[in-house]
């Protein structure tokens, strides 16, 4: 896997912490915006930022994210665009590791050589694509690993040993466990059934576990942290961008409000660490 | 039910899919190159002589793959297979290990062959193939392949070693009853066995120039494909019915094995048994040992090169990256004549290359004076190949003894002896010997390997 997931993945484990993913897309609402957004994101306790590639048909995420995704097209937002956002995000932070996310559609027009080339130049370290066809995720996956690059795997819902997505050597990095099949942003299921296969897909991939369960508040990043490597959050990040729009604000004062909320829901995960304790005892 | 020493499934518990263990590989599994473009081997590349599903299970990445119904319904004549708890050989061995094997010389032509030999007569008849050719070792594979010709209709021509032609004369006898056709091979039949006979005119023959022969067959001809009995990806996937099995019946015994043991050829019994269990390990499950026995003549896991190299002596098959004693090497005459190959199965190999199994060899008398303790014990005198499995098993469990140590080992007993008494009346009268390879030879073989870059 990428050398900067390992040490940070290495970091949190010494810290005994889960660490917090938080999303945004790349392009949305305006280039200077989304800028400030996704340098607030670290600043404001992202351990790993993961860049929305702006796609026409974000089919697997709710409405707050399509819209998002929408904005990021009305301004001619492209997939070079989270290209270009994770070269400016490396050139001022030389440690957090940058997750690209993105459908097929965009990437296969982007090229798959072409775009994976760019993405290791821009300092990126994964890439997650969420509808390849499995002859396709085989050949973006040799690439990312010819570049170092992790190439990061969903597991969707129920996971064991025979729903595993395979093969095992297309998958690196970590492993994105979310809720179910459906569309990001809905009802996370209960904290043992989270636990439950948090644990068994750790257990079947040997990978660190990142948790997509449409956490958000600071208590749900808490209870999820308890059990994962790290916690993604999506939904509430945008949403918080998208009520910031709404009430007229843009560049500083949207990516202000965007912080305060991801600071809120690092002040969780940094909790979790007490209840991974007690899980352990 | 302390005393039980068979553990049986119903047939129902007849495995639905085959395990393909690619899906669960850490690292990409290395693709077979075309010899003339050194670019990876396509699906368009293979047509010439396999049927298209085959080829697709052979660059599968799924992790099941169905059996057809038609297919399980066949399987029903012997399958599943019992596994044994060696009850008898712990004691004769006084070892505190528990010994649990699984027999495959329930089926048909005595072996764990027709597993694959009927999948494949089954996916050739169902696109249309009439004729399909193979080589054959010992013949334990011929046999299986004729068997499946016969059930499916389809004209089988088996090429076998001389040497093996010559020690197990029933065994074309069997094959002929069955409907197909036998020849020593080097054969007159062939430019590749022409070439052979040419250079040397009492070749005993070898599993790579058998392939050769029967490779040239094939592609003479658009009715005619060929079968592989062992090596291919999809030949080692169809065996995996054997430890899917094995599951099933340790957990009937409440055990699960610390050491899984098998003999290696080309790879597939060893496979069948072992992939299974390396799969569970690879999905977090329990850190076994998995032990690959083989000829100390033929020792391609142990003595060979892992490198690209050629399935067969003529060169005619892609380029595969294998453990190998070179295209070229052919090992001294011994009685485990399905072991008797220059390769391995790129499976195998790179599980070996990744440390996931410890190779080990040993000659063949020593091979015998265990397969005759077994067979004392168990009695079932087993197939030459089978007595290296039989061997490596009574190692692990003598070392038990030594450490004091409870563990449970489980190895595959892949056929019976029953076609083998010229073997096993040599062993008697003290007739059989311990050829070893020749250095200089071997060193000659391996010079020979194709560069790859």
């Amino acid at each position: 896997m990428s050398r900067r997931l390992q040490r940070r993945f290495d970091l949190l484990a010494r810290a005994g912490r889960p660490g917090l993913m938080p999303f945004a897309v790349a392009g949305d609402p305006d280039p200077v915006t989304t800028d400030l957004v996704f340098e607030t994101l670290i600043q404001s306790g992202g351990d790993l930022i993961e860049i929305g590639i702006p796609a026409r048909d974000p089919n697997m995420d709710g409405p707050v994210i399509r819209r998002a995704h929408a904005r990021a097209a009305a301004v001619g937002a492209g997939s070079l665009d989270a290209i270009s956002q994770a070269a400016r995000l490396r050139e001022r932070d030389s440690e957090t590791p940058l997750i690209l996310m993105g459908y097929a559609a965009e990437l296969r027009s982007a090229g798959p050589a072409h775009y994976m080339e760019a993405l290791a130049n821009a300092g990126a370290d994964g890439l997650l694509m969420v509808d390849a066809e499995p002859l396709e995720r085989l050949a973006w996956s040799q690439l990312a690993r010819e570049r170092d690059i992790a190439f990061i795997q969903i597991i969707a819902g129920k996971v064991d040993a025979r729903s595993l997505p395979a093969p095992a050597w297309a998958r690196s990095g970590f492993v994105y466990c979310v809720a179910s099949d459906g569309p990001t942003g809905g009802t996370p299921p209960a904290v043992a059934v989270l636990a439950s296969r948090i644990g068994i897909s750790r257990r079947l991939t040997g990978l660190p576990v990142v948790a997509g369960f449409g956490v958000r508040t600071p208590a749900m990043a808490m209870a999820v942290g308890g059990f994962a490597d790290a916690v993604a959050i999506g939904t509430v990040v945008v949403d918080a961008l998208e009520k910031s729009l709404a009430s007229g604000h843009l560049h500083h004062a949207a990516a202000e409000a965007v912080g305060a909320v991801v600071a809120g829901l690092a002040e969780g995960v940094a909790e979790a660490r007490l209840v991974q304790r007690q899980t352990i005892k | 039910m302390s005393n039980q020493v068979k553990y049986l499934l119903d047939e129902n518990d007849i495995p639905k899919e085959w395990y393909n263990i690619m899906a669960d590989f850490k690292n990409p599994p290395i693709p077979p190159l075309h010899p003339g473009t050194m670019q990876p081997v396509g699906p368009d590349d293979l047509g010439p002589l396999f049927p298209m599903e085959l080829i697709m299970q052979e660059v599968s990445t799924e992790r099941y793959i169905e059996i057809p119904d038609a297919l399980r319904d066949i399987y029903r004549q012997w399958r599943p297979s019992p596994l044994y708890r060696a009850r008898r050989l712990e004691q004769a061995l006084d070892t505190p290990a528990k010994i649990y094997y699984k027999y495959e010389g329930v089926s048909p032509a005595g072996s764990h062959k027709p597993n694959t030999a009927l999948a494949q007569a089954f996916y050739n008849k169902k696109e249309g193939v009439k004729r399909l050719t193979t080589e054959t070792g010992a013949g334990q594979w011929g046999s299986s392949l004729a068997l499946a010709g016969a059930f499916f209709g389809l004209e089988v021509e088996v090429f076998m070693v001389k040497v093996s032609f010559e020690q197990k004369p029933y065994r074309k006898a069997f094959m002929e009853s069955f409907g197909a056709t036998c020849h020593a091979s080097p054969s007159n039949l062939t430019e590749a066995g022409k070439a052979i006979l040419a250079e040397s005119p009492d070749n005993s023959g070898s599993l790579g120039i058998a392939i050769s022969e029967a490779v040239e067959r094939a592609v003479q001809r658009d009715d005619t494909k060929y079968a592989l009995g062992s090596v291919l990806n999809h030949v080692l996937m169809h065996q995996t019915v054997i430890g899917q099995e094995a599951i099933k019946q340790m957990e009937m015994a409440d055990d699960y094995p610390d050491i899984v043991v098998g003999c290696t050829g080309g790879g597939s019994n060893f496979s069948g048994i072992a992939f299974p269990f390396l799969g569970e390990k690879l999905r977090g499950g329990k850190d076994i040992e998995i032990v690959a026995v083989e000829p100390a003549n033929c020792p391609s896991l142990t003595k060979g090169r892992y490198a690209y190299d050629f399935g067969d002596t003529g060169k005619m098959t892609p380029l595969v990256k294998m453990h190998t004693l070179g295209a070229g090497f052919i090992p001294p005459a011994n009685h485990a004549g399905g072991l008797r190959y220059h390769g391995m199965a790129p499976l195998v190999s790179q599980v070996v290359h990744e440390g996931y199994v410890r190779p080990t060899s040993y000659h063949q008398t020593e091979c015998f004076a265990a397969g005759v303790t077994f067979g004392k014990a168990e009695g079932i005198l087993p197939a030459p190949e089978a007595n290296h499995a039989v061997k490596g098993a009574i190692e692990e469990a003598l070392k038990c003894k030594r450490d004091g140590v409870e563990k449970t080992i489980l190895f595959n007993l892949c056929g019976h002896g029953n076609f083998d008494m010229a073997a096993y009346q040599n062993y008697a009268s003290g007739l059989l010997t311990d050829d070893d390879y020749n250095d200089q030879e071997l060193a000659m073989a391996l010079a020979g390997l194709p560069k790859v870059a």
